[in-house]
């Protein structure tokens, strides 16, 4: 390649950069903002119109979103390529650790792909993206799809909360061996927090047709049921977006 | 009393040729190390099969852990051949091979040049202008000659290239390996080496050097010297980056 050694320092840095800033607080925002699913339809739908109702919007998508996951990601693969494996021989915890984060940014970079397909852009393939809450309860119907969420949501957790150790000492932030085994820890314990947040946020969609439930807690909104009450438009769940849409 | 050690050695013939696997028995010894199996392999250079062959070619210097000239995969793990005791391993065939990183030169000697022209292009050195009297050295407090004995106990034996993930010497121009980047650290710690310290902290900064660890740390594991490599990267890091930013915005 034509660059020179401290181009492709700067490259390098920025790929630990943005791990963590755009992309590990993207993270954060999405599995936040996708934990609304857990308290039903109208509130996670609600909050999508306000995420597609922002300013400079396609802005804070490319360039805060796609670019940098895309940079990340082209320059992981050349990371990636650099390793050769040899965790049979050597059974260490953090050559482990090395392997399970490449391996998981590969997994990342084919769900990523389909994930936005079929969500930002399931228009293109004539889903009515209206109701994203329904289109990802139809999605969910199949245990496939719904497994490589689960899959998609792990390997994120993991290559994040990883990916803070590493950050941590390509930055000099952590430099003794105790240091770096309590940054490794702290890693991975957000990695478990993520990935909670995460799979539970998936579950809001109540997916396998509903067999599956997510896990209500500390959720201070009125039950399901007295809402229904309150406004009689919202007792047919999956029609009152489109009520809702008529009246506008 | 006629217990034996089997070994089970990877052989090459030469640079470029097939390698191929031989059994051997030796009379066990006690305190026996893996280098006096070879020597009495050589001794009577015949295999478990009965038929006389060439005697298993190693490199070894010091015998005692101060040279690093004789590094092999012991049952796939990187040692020094010379404290690797017999007893110490568990029961069964032990496996003999030459360390994978490295060019094979034959059987278990391997060419580990690759390790030198890389501590010439990390500048691991202190420079002399000439012959003259230079005077005493700066004073340094003892808790920093400790913390630098620890790095200057590097043997250059190749364990840490050997587990690295990310190293081989085929592939020079990807990564220098951990060794001649915590000899990079180590030269830095020193207040004479200092005044060099931004040559050796550019070789850091080149495309194969410090960018190209990926944090396995499997170095630190199987270092023989106890050597804290992924200490001194980090302290690296710290260091290259503050070059960096001096670079694009300033000191």
């Amino acid at each position: 390649m034509g660059l020179t050694d401290r181009q492709w320092f700067t490259l390098r840095r920025l790929h630990s950069l943005s791990g963590i800033l755009p992309v590990g607080v993207f993270l954060a925002n999405h599995f936040f903002f996708n934990s609304f699913a857990v308290s039903g339809q109208g509130p996670f739908n609600d909050k999508v119109e306000l995420l597609r109702s922002l300013p400079y919007l396609v802005l804070i998508e490319t360039f805060g979103i796609f670019v940098p996951i895309a940079f990340h990601a082209v320059l992981g693969v050349l990371i990636y390529r650099e390793a050769k494996f040899n965790n049979r021989r050597l059974s260490y915890a953090h050559n482990h650790m090395f392997t399970i984060q490449r391996i998981s940014g590969v997994i990342l970079i084919f769900f990523i792909t389909y994930h936005v397909l079929f969500t930002r852009f399931a228009h293109w393939f004539g889903h009515d993206t209206s109701d994203m809450y329904a289109l990802l309860h139809d999605q969910f119907r199949s245990p496939w799809l719904f497994a490589a969420y689960v899959i998609g949501v792990l390997a994120a957790s993991y290559h994040l909360g990883n990916g803070l150790f590493g950050f941590s000492i390509h930055w000099g932030l952590a430099s003794s061996r105790t240091g770096q085994r309590r940054m490794a820890r702290v890693g991975m314990a957000i990695a478990l927090l993520f990935a909670a947040v995460g799979i539970n946020a998936l579950l809001g969609f109540e997916p396998l047709d509903g067999r599956l439930k997510p896990v209500r807690l500390f959720n201070l909104q009125e039950e399901p049921a007295a809402i229904e009450a309150r406004i009689p438009a919202e007792t047919a769940p999956v029609d009152a977006r489109h009520a809702t849409e008529e009246s506008r | 009393m006629s217990r034996e050690v089997h070994l089970r050695i990877r052989r090459q013939d030469a640079p470029d040729s097939r390698p191929y696997w031989q059994d051997f028995r030796v009379p066990w010894k006690k305190g026996m190390n893996i280098i006096s199996c070879l020597q009495e392999i050589a001794r009577n250079p015949v295999d478990a099969s009965g038929q006389r062959v060439s005697p298993p070619v190693w490199d070894c210097s010091c015998l005692e852990e101060v040279c690093g000239a004789c590094t092999m995969l012991i049952n796939g793990v990187p040692r020094q051949s010379c404290s690797t005791l017999v007893d110490n391993l568990p029961q069964g065939t032990i496996t003999l091979e030459p360390i994978g990183k490295f060019p094979v030169v034959r059987d278990l000697m391997v060419d580990r040049s690759a390790m030198f022209r890389a501590l010439r292009e990390v500048r691991a050195w202190l420079p002399i202008d000439g012959t003259h009297d230079l005077g005493p050295g700066p004073r340094r407090p003892p808790a920093d000659v400790d913390e630098a004995y620890v790095y200057s106990r590097c043997m250059t034996c190749g364990c840490c290239m050997e587990a690295c993930p990310n190293y081989d010497a085929r592939e020079f121009e990807r990564f220098i390996g951990p060794a001649p980047l915590a000899q990079a650290f180590y030269f830095g710690l020193h207040p004479t080496g200092e005044m060099n310290a931004d040559d050796r902290l550019d070789a850091v900064m080149a495309a194969n050097g410090i960018t190209g660890c990926g944090n396995a740390q499997n170095c630190v594991e199987v270092c023989p010297k106890e050597i804290p490599l992924s200490e001194a990267f980090a302290r690296l890091n710290r260091q290259v980056n503050r070059k960096w930013f001096a670079e694009l915005l300033g000191r």
